[in-house]
């Protein structure tokens, strides 16, 4: 039987000309594990705050929800709060109180459970999701990750019988990504609950969905098994966003079914005849333009070494990418380099003007109109605005702009200083693939004029789409750093998923267009 | 609903009990018991109507503005008695009313406790914040549309909050209000109160008409 | 290790409440010097003796000044000592303001340790059995603030290092209006979380992790008991126009002992039993 059963669904927001929603109709089994795709913009977030009626937006609604078999409109409160669990992208500001056991019986206590009932759900849900350590802690001294699985944790307590989420996993490290993914899997396998997720990571979730949906624009464009829908978006603009393996599935000309996971994708790259001689041209960068010579930091004077003796150059026109897993100090080294704190022995060396981006660009903005934060009264400023396209979102609140819409201009603000040297703190964290590209493009446009970048991330696939050289910072120091492709060709856990297909095969392939260059026929 | 009535009689009873056998017990120290206790009963009512009045919106709002007064503190922990607390305090009840801008204040007071230590003079600050908000929230209309009587009001809360303060100091110190002891200490804390004053008028200066568009806004964005 | 804080919240509250009530109100030199006493030595086991000794030093200055400057405010009692531009400084004056200082440094210490004891958790709980929402506001408004000061940190680097505002100040301002605008937007999230999760619901519980029991009861019953017979059986004082002691109360005396080294007790046996279940093993 379906959960949820929508008809002829459509919407439009107040205020608005278009219809967010098209005509929607969709049958969700019980238990069934939906995965929702579609680019920003596309309605997901629209189509899953309908589904939970104390969040649904303000706007002209037709069509009908049935939960159960029972119109929406009609769940009683109780049933709507218990059985329809919703969770919302920034780990945050979902958070409401300030310790992680008040927050885990914080929908209990909106329900009315007794004392007793929420004493043992809490213990019983902390040792189930490994809060026995952090149970007293403040909410507030959690990871973005730890926050995020609290979210789940406390939804979980009310024994819902779906959970919706809303990109889960987009501000999350990759170890935290992948805890919240399994731990959904779980709840879909072992407790039967109906699990809908809209995502645009899909690396690892994708192989989980019973099905996985496709919006665009409002409406569904495909709608199918993942193993099949990676050809019904063949050529889509969507197709970006699918696994690695199967987008390499559908570049090749072959007869097999669709891969989805890196274990398929070796199998079917082992079936083709590739060519050995596999070399790169590399582009040569001389000039030096940061060097850290033997830089000593820590944050307290009886605290441990953040950073130890680590040394660091930086050539002018490279675009260098700094990684390791979190609290290894990338973004105190980024703060080193930019003057913020100062590293207690070691030098920071550059003669130039540097900018800084921080891991959300929201921070860089203080007005409450784009173009008084980008003072675009100045003619010079303007022609910067049309590069970067932000002509027509020169009006609006920068709060109000898309992921994607947001992180350009916000390089646009940091820009308008002309700098030489342009830091970035995790620049892809909570973008689409889309709006990826788009920021890979423009570290290139900027590195051609002779800008030096460096950024920190996770995100290994777009270090290896656009980065020149990669460092891995380890206990405080650089341990292993290369060229891109020596990077990630001599990682074996820490690298692109084109690399861990075709390890063995091609030699030094990082992303899909090597793979594909080295292929015959 | 039995309950909520045996609970606030708890309240409403207890500490006018305290105050009697103190009154009784330490005659000489009467009036500064009856003032503290005065005090506190004067939060009571407040209190209670928000637990009736209360909506999810509101309780956010209120935990928000009391937030930002009391991260305010930290913020410009920098530059001396430049606090943005009263101003926020002023402002949360020129916009939502004269009861959230008494909560605003008390709250702010007890909760920059948590962070500097709760001390005696926990509940007068909480009083002192608490009606300057109040007030607040009563001449609102005439806050919003005259910048002088902003300028004038915010200057007088400096004033009122060193003033309750002192009496507090003084009845705290004599147990009877010590003229040449108030005025000593009226004389100490001038130079604070200047501080007050001014720090007071330049937040509300720049911090009125920010929030004002960002009320406005999240009215046209969320129907708020 | 905190064995005084394992009393419920209701309880200890009450203990710091008679003590300090009685240490404002009743102005008894004897009863003071207990109370400081109780105090210090509390004081030594729940905190760091660096601590206590930095504000000993603090409170010896109070102590000092209130005790100096008080002659010049009050000019009663009958032994004068000199004259200073006519007005005339006398014993009496100069013993109210002893006692006076001794007051206020009594209860800077008792407030040291009821800070020590009373964590938001327990005043969350102890404002939430009478004003539930507002414990949830207080609770919530502690999850806000350090987001509110990191997030601050956060925009005036970066607008320091783009270059935005040379001046510190407009840049300090500048950033916190950023912040009030972050506040508000994230505040939409935070309530739809909660309406998400059921609040306004009716018939919404109460949740704490404090049991009362009846070493708890015990406490209570003690600590009321002998703040009662401590006021009833108060000794009583004269400072003007001559100090005089008129009657010493030893029952009195005796109640407010024990109350005030109740904690220190406490916290003590709890130490030592400690000490002897560990020698065992």
């Amino acid at each position: 039987m379906e959960i949820f059963n929508i008809k002829n669904l459509s919407f439009k927001y107040n205020k608005s000309e278009n219809y967010a929603l098209k005509n929607i109709n969709i049958k969700i089994n019980r238990g069934e594990f939906l995965l929702l795709i579609g680019s920003s913009g596309s309605g997901k977030t629209t189509l899953l705050r309908m589904l939970k009626k104390e969040l649904t937006p303000l706007g002209e609604i037709s069509g009908e929800i049935l939960f159960n078999g029972e119109n929406i409109d009609n769940l009683s409160d109780r049933d709507s709060v218990s059985k329809i669990g919703f969770i919302m992208q920034d780990p945050d500001s979902q958070i409401v109180t300030d310790k992680v056991y008040s927050e885990l019986a914080f929908g209990l206590e909106n329900l009315g459970c007794k004392r007793e009932t929420v004493c043992s759900k809490v213990a019983e849900l902390s040792s189930c999701f490994g809060f026995s350590d952090i149970i007293e802690k403040s909410t507030d001294k959690l990871s973005g990750g730890e926050k995020q699985l609290l979210n789940l944790a406390s939804v979980i307590a009310m024994n819902p019988e779906v959970i919706i989420l809303d990109e889960p996993v987009s501000m999350l490290d990759p170890i935290y990504a992948l805890k919240l993914i399994n731990m959904l899997k779980q709840l879909n396998d072992d407790f039967g609950v109906t699990v809908i997720v809209a995502e645009h990571h899909l690396q690892e979730i994708f192989k989980y969905a019973d099905r996985v949906l496709c919006i665009e624009n409002g409406g569904i464009i495909a709608e199918n098994s993942p193993r099949d829908i990676c050809a019904d978006l063949k050529d889509s603009i969507i197709e970006s966003t699918l696994p690695i393996p199967a987008r390499l599935f559908n570049r090749l000309k072959t007869e097999s079914s669709c891969t989805i996971t890196v274990k398929e994708g070796r199998e079917l790259l082992s079936s083709f005849k590739v060519s050995d001689n596999n070399s790169y041209l590399e582009l040569k960068h001389n000039d030096l333009a940061l060097s850290c010579k033997n830089i000593f930091f820590r944050y307290e004077k009886q605290g441990r070494d953040i950073l130890k003796g680590l040394n660091f150059n930086i050539k002018k026109g490279e675009i260098y990418a700094l990684m390791g897993e979190n609290g290894c100090g990338k973004s105190t080294l980024l703060n080193v380099i930019n003057g913020n704190i100062k590293p207690y022995r070691g030098k920071v060396r550059f003669n130039s003007r540097i900018a800084y981006l921080p891991q959300n660009p929201k921070y860089v903005f203080t007005k409450d109109k784009l173009s008084d934060d980008l003072n675009t009264a100045d003619n010079k400023n303007l022609e910067l605005v049309d590069k970067l396209e932000l002509n027509e979102l020169l009006d609006s609140h920068p709060y109000d702009l898309s992921g994607g819409e947001l992180q350009r201009a916000a390089m646009c603000k940091i820009l308008l200083s002309d700098p030489d040297i342009i830091l970035l703190d995790e620049p892809t964290k909570g973008l689409d693939t889309y709006a990826k590209d788009k920021l890979g493009d423009i570290l290139r446009t900027l590195t051609d004029i002779g800008k030096t970048v460096i950024l920190v991330s996770h995100d290994v696939e777009f270090c290896a789409e656009y980065s020149d050289r990669c460092g891995l910072l380890f206990n405080g120091e650089i341990t292993s750093e290369g060229s891109v492709r020596e990077f990630f060709g001599g990682n074996i856990f820490f690298t692109t998923a084109a690399s861990k297909m075709s390890k063995g095969i091609i030699e030094n392939a990082v992303t899909i267009e090597d793979i594909i260059r080295c292929i015959d026929g | 609903m039995a309950k909520n009535v045996i609970k606030y009689l708890f309240i409403l009873l207890l500490i006018p009990l305290i105050v009697i056998f103190g009154a009784l017990m330490f005659p000489e120290r009467g009036f500064a018991l009856i003032s503290c206790a005065l005090i506190i009963l004067a939060c009571v009512p407040f209190f209670l109507s928000f637990e009736h009045k209360k909506t999810t919106r509101r309780i956010v709002l209120l935990a928000v503005m009391t937030a930002l007064s009391v991260a305010g503190r930290f913020i410009f922990a920098p530059i001396p008695f430049f606090k943005p607390v009263t101003a926020i305090v002023v402002i949360s009840g020129m916009y939502f009313g004269a009861e959230f801008g008494f909560l605003t204040g008390a709250l702010s007071s007890v909760i920059s406790n948590f962070y500097f230590g709760q001390g005696a003079w926990t509940p007068f600050q909480m009083f002192s914040w608490g009606i300057i908000g109040f007030f607040a929230g009563l001449l609102s209309n005439q806050l919003i549309r005259s910048r002088i009587i902003l300028i004038l009001y915010s200057a007088l809360a400096g004033v009122a909050y060193s003033f309750i303060m002192d009496v507090w100091t003084v009845m705290w110190m004599d147990g009877y209000f010590n003229i040449t002891r108030f005025s000593a200490a009226v004389i100490t804390a001038l130079p604070i109160t200047v501080e007050y004053i001014v720090s007071n008028v330049i937040f509300i200066l720049i911090l009125a008409p920010l929030f004002k568009n960002k009320i406005e806004r999240l009215k046209t964005k969320y129907g708020i | 290790m905190n064995s005084f804080k394992n009393i419920h919240p209701a309880v200890s509250f009450f203990c710091f409440f008679f003590i300090i009530f009685i240490i404002i109100f009743s102005f008894n030199p004897i009863y003071l010097i207990i109370g400081y006493l109780g105090a210090f030595l509390f004081s030594l086991t729940i905190l760091d003796k660096k601590a206590v000794f930095k504000s000993l030093i603090f409170q010896l200055i109070i102590f000092a000044l209130i005790t100096v400057t008080n002659p010049l405010f009050s000019h009663n009692g009958a032994t004068i000592l000199f004259f200073i531009n006519d007005n005339r400084i006398t014993l009496e004056a100069l013993i109210y303001g002893a006692v006076l200082g001794f007051t206020v440094t009594g209860v800077i210490i008792w407030f040291k340790c009821f800070n020590m004891v009373f964590d938001s958790e327990r005043l969350i709980y102890l404002f939430g059995k009478i004003f539930p929402s507002l414990a949830l506001v207080i609770s919530m408004t502690l999850r806000f603030i350090p987001g509110f000061i990191r997030s601050f940190r956060q925009i005036n680097t970066a607008s320091k290092i783009n270059g935005s505002y040379r001046l510190g100040m407009k840049r300090f301002l500048n950033s916190f209006s950023a912040v009030i605008t972050d506040s508000m937007e994230s505040a939409i999230i935070t309530s739809d979380s909660m309406k998400a999760r059921g609040y306004g619901l009716k018939g919404r519980t109460f949740y704490h992790r404090f049991k009362f029991n009846l070493r708890d009861l015990v406490y209570l019953l003690i600590f009321i008991s002998a703040f009662i017979i401590c006021v009833l059986f108060k000794t009583e004082f004269e400072f003007y126009p001559n100090f005089t002691l008129n009657s010493i109360n030893v029952i009195g005396i005796i109640s407010f002992a024990v109350l005030s080294f109740l904690p220190f007790i406490i916290e003590l046996k709890e130490g030592v039993k400690w000490k002897y279940s560990i020698s065992k093993i």
